[in-house]
């Protein structure tokens, strides 16, 4: 697995649209984009819950600041004595093993990091650290703009890992992973339920996150199994 | 006489290879240590490894901490046959890899990261990258670019309003 540099989906995202999730609408633009598909279940899910948070918390319009600027920039000529003379693709790799919402942080370092978390590979979901459970809703509200934002990139590893979820929690999030797809992918996967939460993990090559057919089997085995 | 002979191409681990770095040192590896980077194990599937493999991007202190890397793994898969041999092999590679990667620094370390990227290891690739996002985690954008030596080139009002777009991060 060598991680070339620029790698084609960060250079792909203007053509479909992702980068213009946060306008009204665009949500059900983006899964169009794909043919003659349908808009995904879980695009109009989203969608709908996606347009209500923006609503009221939606404010300054950042992009016409940004009309000029690429979505994706070629890593500088330097040396590799800098973390600037990775490659995108190392950089994505590096933001793989942090938490999502410090992944996400990233963006304000400089233009180059502006959009590299939107592809990498590997996410891994947990709404609790050491310190605290997250609260439900901060947890959606969350869970729904990285989903979005992140639109159509590829996903190698996915993990889920929520603690202390009622009923009630258990069925929202469910609904981050509907039947999209009923083509199961290659890849093992494993999953198991823990006290009084939920464990996933997924690895499928080059799964999209919408397509997650691994994930979603996955998942009803741990609802049935789930009390 | 054939089981004896068949153990002794097993122990001596094969044909040797031999890398080139960038500044022409040479390191003479067997097979199973260099076919731990994918790019080299191809190239022996290839038989293009005859005269030796240029490494024209990888400087030699650099080479000599992968080819360390990979003669200490290789000796953890050969030991793994023995139960008692592969468990105490485990926790001196664990210490190893720990001493490895916490030694060094930054620059030293991307360019270990880069090797391992172009050599193609993964397991070093993740360890290093790893190491990265250690150091990356907990800290504000701010200690991020003072850490990595980030040049910032948002204007003020760009910045501003990439943080806006992207509230439902930082919002703590």
């Amino acid at each position: 697995m060598v991680l070339h540099s620029p790698i084609p989906t960060a250079v792909g995202f203007g053509e479909l649209g992702v980068d213009r999730l946060s306008s009204s609408g665009a949500a059900a633009e983006a899964a169009d984009c794909e043919s003659a598909r349908p808009p995904s279940l879980l695009a109009r899910i989203l969608h709908c819950e996606f347009q209500a948070i923006c609503c009221s918390r939606c404010s300054l319009d950042a992009r016409r600041l940004f009309d000029g600027m690429p979505p994706g920039e070629a890593p500088p000529p330097t040396g590799g004595d800098r973390i600037g003379g990775l490659p995108d693709g190392v950089l994505q790799h590096i933001l793989g093993f942090l938490p999502p919402h410090e992944a996400v942080r990233t963006c304000v370092l400089a233009r180059r990091w502006r959009h590299l978390w939107k592809s990498v590979a590997a996410l891994r979901i947990t709404n609790w650290d050491w310190r605290k459970v997250v609260p439900m809703e901060e947890f959606r509200y969350f869970v729904h703009h990285l989903l979005l934002r992140r639109g159509r990139a590829p996903i190698d590893e996915f993990e889920l890992d929520l603690a202390e979820l009622s009923d009630r929690d258990t069925l929202r999030v469910n609904r981050w992973f509907p039947a999209c797809s009923d083509v199961p992918g290659p890849g093992a996967t494993a999953g198991y339920p823990c006290e009084q939460g939920i464990r996933a993990r997924a690895r499928k090559p080059a799964c999209r996150l919408p397509a997650l057919a691994k994930a979603r089997s996955l998942w009803c085995q741990i609802d049935a199994q789930f009390p | 006489m054939a089981a004896a002979a068949a153990e002794a191409t097993t122990d001596g681990g094969g044909k040797m290879i031999i890398l080139i770095s960038a500044d022409g040192k040479r390191f003479e590896v067997t097979e199973a240590v260099a076919s731990q980077s994918q790019l080299i194990s191809n190239m022996i599937e290839d038989d293009c490894t005859e005269n030796g493999v240029r490494l024209p991007n990888v400087d030699g202190d650099i080479l000599t901490m992968v080819v360390d890397y990979c003669n200490m793994h290789a000796g953890d898969a050969a030991a793994a046959g023995d139960t008692m041999k592969a468990s105490s092999t485990e926790e001196e590679l664990k210490k190893f890899d720990a001493e490895l990667v916490q030694a060094l620094e930054n620059p030293v370390l991307f360019k270990l990261i880069l090797a391992a990227n172009f050599l193609n290891i993964k397991s070093l690739l993740d360890m290093t990258c790893q190491r990265v996002a250690d150091m990356m985690s907990g800290k504000t954008p701010e200690q991020m670019r003072e850490t990595f030596s980030i040049e910032n080139d948002f204007t003020p009002e760009e910045e501003a309003a990439i943080r806006q777009e992207n509230a439902w991060a930082f919002d703590d």
